[in-house]
């Protein structure tokens, strides 16, 4: 195959190297006014209109989209899938907009495999927005502290270089290596073909295949969840979880180094961020089943709840947090509450967010509400 | 540092605006290329910056005192060819002891461990956690064919240190090849650089392509690789027929289109950094999945490794020439260790006597072929296509043997392949649907057809034009626009996540 040959300094001519020049300054200007055209036609198109939506590891840049376009909601849940399935967002609407009196604007920015690194980075980023949520509830989980890979990949999306720069200077982890896509996302946030390249992405993908998904049908904006859609019915009753798989997800809070270090320094940030402010932090335990619980005590008796006991001793110290634990919720939930070993299903969700609401914002008189959305999903199964 | 990472942006624009300053000055120029280089490879693990100046010191030693010994200056002192060929030996030695120590004592430990237990033999075997130094069998062979080359008389002898060590140092191939000659970059190192605006032209045309082939089908196509890789239980035991044997045949595909495009990728920036310095390095690949047989595919895939095998150890071991049950040895041998020196495991082990089976059975075929000639028999180009398509199977079963985590791995594999194979004619038959191709979700199934397909395209164009540069021969607006579209593409599809290439690990 054939392939421009090299030019050494006795085979250049003057003439060439004009021409090189003048044909290098050529395709740098055309390839800079396709880039410019591209991005007037995003700005111009508005495209993509709608933030698209993917269960898994879209859903990062999801949320990280509609915190880019101010849309943090007044009450936002943080947390992992754990928290994501823990609460009935339309539920948590229903309630707090009647006690409130008026709409009040409920999402979740809960994701999954999400860590406390990763939260803290949610959290920042969304009390960075124009319209700053005034209260997270953040569901917490054994696994929020358990480190797998890198501590920080997936929360760069959301960081500016503040919030590199904080974490470099915290020393705990090695980030250089994530100034890069720290750099991409502030590049971003002024030239739309970088910043929205992930909606793009996604667009095109659900383009062709057919499957379009707004992220305004999803929880982000308030809505069910996608399992609290279609499994809302399934319970451990019906499929109990087996041992060994109990054991395998438990595995990793067995290790010495649980919980990790840099996922309870990134909690102490995210917990720091709050107290000045009219902002409200509420951290909440996001309920295990009864098979974790069981293995998780036996294996891991003492770390998980001192650290939760520390956690809870601190958070309480400070104005505008708050921590509860599912006992002081004055729920139990039982097997038919979980969807599997590790996430709620909707009846147990629709239980769970009556007793947070009811904790955060008694009602007048106390009545368990239902929200005719949980009913419409059964109906649907 | 890798060359898809924003730190290599910004140390290689650093680095042309200080070249252009000093780019009539050879001196100044090779001191700062031996900085640039040090800096480059100290970015991983600056401890290994010794391993490297010490076999840079040992050879550039070596190569002097095999030159004084062949070709000493005073007339009246005859060669000493015993000499030569001592230190010859002495700087081979030490090189592969370095490279053998780093990266084949614990496999060689391990494996003896293995053997051992096997035969219910307890024994306290020291073993290391030793770190393997990134690059280390690229720069070791670049440096060994120097002293052989001069006990040739294939090289001159460089006199200077600095132009030696900025050869050895010097940073694009210094991790992930082309393996250099002597003969070919140390002319360069010793004139002024032909920094020129046709080398850079061509240069960010190579960049550009080799970040495309990296960033958006290599690191993409992997996902869907170590997805589908992931599918299949190590072990035999755990073998179950859950995923189809259609999921396998997309992981070998996957993987195929991966390797190259990582590889090919790495050489093409290295190539193109280098142009736009000024220097020339060697082409390690020529469209090589178009090849119609083995040995041809070893004249097109990583030709600076094939060369070298060839050169210093196939043609010493005696080729072809000491009958055809020696050639089938050498082929054989020099196949073997080929696979060793892509890593220390029992399957790059197999995937060097699979290539080298390949190898002798096309040598020992080819004369029957040829015999047969079925190429006069068919239309041409539809017999061509039949061999290419034959050889990049073969190829990629390779591959297969290259990218499983051990050969059990590797036979759950084929078993899913032969098994699905065997049940398509029943389910054709029952006009059943057939298994579903693939386990794979939508999104890796997509990115799948999308870095094929791009691949495919690209390369038939090169293979039918003959021509690497294709958009270079486009009207002028059009290349704009092909960049353009090729910028925007790594914008949006390409992973910025600096994923390190493949061959870093050899």
């Amino acid at each position: 195959m054939e392939e421009p040959s090299f030019i050494s300094n006795s085979e250049s001519s003057p003439l060439a190297e004009r021409e090189a020049g003048r044909s290098i300054l050529r395709t740098i200007v055309i390839v800079l006014a396709v880039l410019i055209a591209c991005e007037v036609a995003l700005r111009v198109g508005g495209w993509p209109r709608s933030i698209p939506y993917e269960l898994g590891g879209e859903e990062y840049n999801a949320v990280a989209a509609a915190l880019n376009r101010n849309d943090a909601p007044e009450v936002m849940v943080v947390g992992s899938s754990r928290a994501r399935e823990a609460v009935n967002l339309p539920l948590l609407k229903q309630v707090l907009s009647q006690r409130a009196g008026r709409d009040v604007t409920v999402g979740s920015c809960a994701v999954s495999g999400a860590h406390a690194s990763d939260v803290e980075a949610i959290v920042s980023r969304a009390m960075r927005t124009a319209r700053p949520p005034k209260v997270i509830l953040y569901g917490i989980a054994e696994r929020d502290f358990n480190r797998t890979g890198g501590a920080f990949d997936k929360a760069t999306a959301f960081w500016n270089l503040d919030d590199w720069k904080r974490v470099m200077d915290a020393g705990t982890e090695r980030v250089l290596p994530e100034l890069a896509t720290v750099v991409r996302t502030e590049i971003g946030r002024h030239f739309r073909v970088l910043g929205q390249r992930e909606q793009i992405r996604l667009s095109v993908r659900q383009a062709l295949t057919g499957t379009h998904r707004s992220a305004k049908d999803s929880l982000i904006y308030g809505q069910l969840s996608d399992w609290q859609r279609s499994k809302s019915r399934q319970s451990l009753q019906t499929r109990p979880a087996r041992r060994d798989r109990v054991l395998q997800n438990i595995r990793d809070f067995q290790r010495s180094d649980y919980p990790d270090a840099i996922m309870v320094a990134s909690l102490r940030r995210t917990i720091a961020q709050f107290g000045n402010g009219d902002a409200k932090f509420i951290l909440f335990e996001v309920p295990p089943s009864r098979a974790v619980k069981t293995e998780l005590n036996r294996s891991n008796a003492t770390i998980y709840p001192s650290f939760l006991q520390t956690t809870e001793e601190e958070a309480n110290g400070k104005p505008n947090v708050a921590f509860y634990r599912v006992d002081q919720l004055g729920i139990a939930p039982n097997d038919r509450d979980f969807r599997e070993m590790a996430h709620l299903n909707l009846t147990g969700a629709t239980k769970f967010t009556n007793a947070l609401a009811n904790l955060l914002y008694p009602p007048p008189a106390t009545q368990p509400t239902t929200h005719p959305s949980s009913r419409q999903a059964k109906h649907k199964d | 540092m890798v060359f898809n990472s924003l730190h290599f942006a910004l140390f290689f624009t650093v680095v042309m605006a200080v070249l252009l300053r000093l780019r009539n000055s050879v001196r100044g120029r090779n001191i700062f290329l031996i900085a640039c280089g040090y800096y480059f490879y100290g970015w991983w693990d600056w401890r290994f910056l010794g391993l490297l100046l010490l076999t840079t010191i040992l050879d550039y030693a070596a190569g002097r005192l095999v030159e004084d010994a062949l070709r000493p200056k005073m007339a009246d002192v005859a060669p000493n060819v015993r000499l030569a060929k001592l230190i010859v030996g002495v700087s081979l030695s030490f090189n592969l002891i370095i490279l053998g120590f780093f990266k084949y004592f614990g496999f060689f430990a391990d494996s003896f461990k293995a053997l051992l237990d096997h035969f219910h033999v307890q024994a306290n075997l020291p073993t290391l956690q030793i770190i393997l130094p990134v690059g280390i069998s690229f720069y070791t062979f670049q440096s060994m064919s120097y002293v052989i080359d001069i006990y040739r008389g294939k090289t001159q002898c460089e006199r200077s240190l600095l132009t030696y060590a900025s050869f050895v140092a010097f940073f694009p191939p210094l991790v992930a090849g082309p393996i250099e000659r002597g003969a070919h970059l140390l002319p360069q190192l010793r004139v002024v650089s032909s920094m020129n605006r046709t080398n850079f032209a061509n240069g960010c045309y190579l960049i550009l392509t080799g970040l495309f082939k990296k960033v958006v089908i290599a690191d993409n196509i992997a996902q869907v690789a170590d997805t589908a890789f992931k599918q299949f239980p190590t072990e035999f035991s755990q073998f179950s027929l859950a995923p189809t044997g259609g999921t396998a045949l997309i992981a070998i595909y996957a993987f195929a289109i991966q390797i190259y495009c990582d590889f090919s990728g790495y050489t093409d920036i290295a190539r193109g950094v280098a142009r736009c310095m000024g220097f020339e390095l060697m082409r390690n690949f020529d469209l090589p999945y178009f090849s119609r047989n083995p040995s041809e595919f070893w004249h097109r895939w990583h030709i600076s490794l094939s060369s070298w095998l060839r050169d210093y150890l196939y043609i010493p071991l005696g080729g072809n020439r000491k009958g055809p049950v020696r050639t089938y040895v050498n082929l054989m041998l020099t196949m073997l260790i080929g696979g060793l020196w892509h890593g220390a495991a029992w399957t790059f082990i197999a995937w060097g006597a699979y290539q080298g089976f390949l190898l002798c059975a096309h040598r020992f075929l080819n004369s029957w072929l040829e015999k047969l000639s079925p190429a006069a028999r068919v239309p041409h180009l539809l017999w061509d296509g039949v061999c290419v398509v034959f050889t990049f199977h073969l190829v990629c079963l390779g591959w297969l043997l290259f990218r499983a985590d051990s050969l059990e791995h590797c036979a759950v594999m084929l078993k899913a392949i032969g098994l699905s194979i065997k049940a398509l004619p029943a389910q054709v038959y029952a006009w059943k649907a057939p298994m579903p191709i693939s386990h794979l979700d939508n999104a890796l199934m997509m990115t799948f057809c999308f870095t094929a397909g791009l691949m495919l395209v690209v390369q038939l164009m090169q293979e039918i034009t003959g021509k690497a540069f294709i958009a270079m021969k486009l009207p002028k607006p059009a290349r704009g626009i092909v960049y353009a579209a090729a910028i925007l593409v790594i914008l949006i599809w390409g992973d910025t996540g600096g994923r390190t290439f493949i061959y870093f690990q050899f």
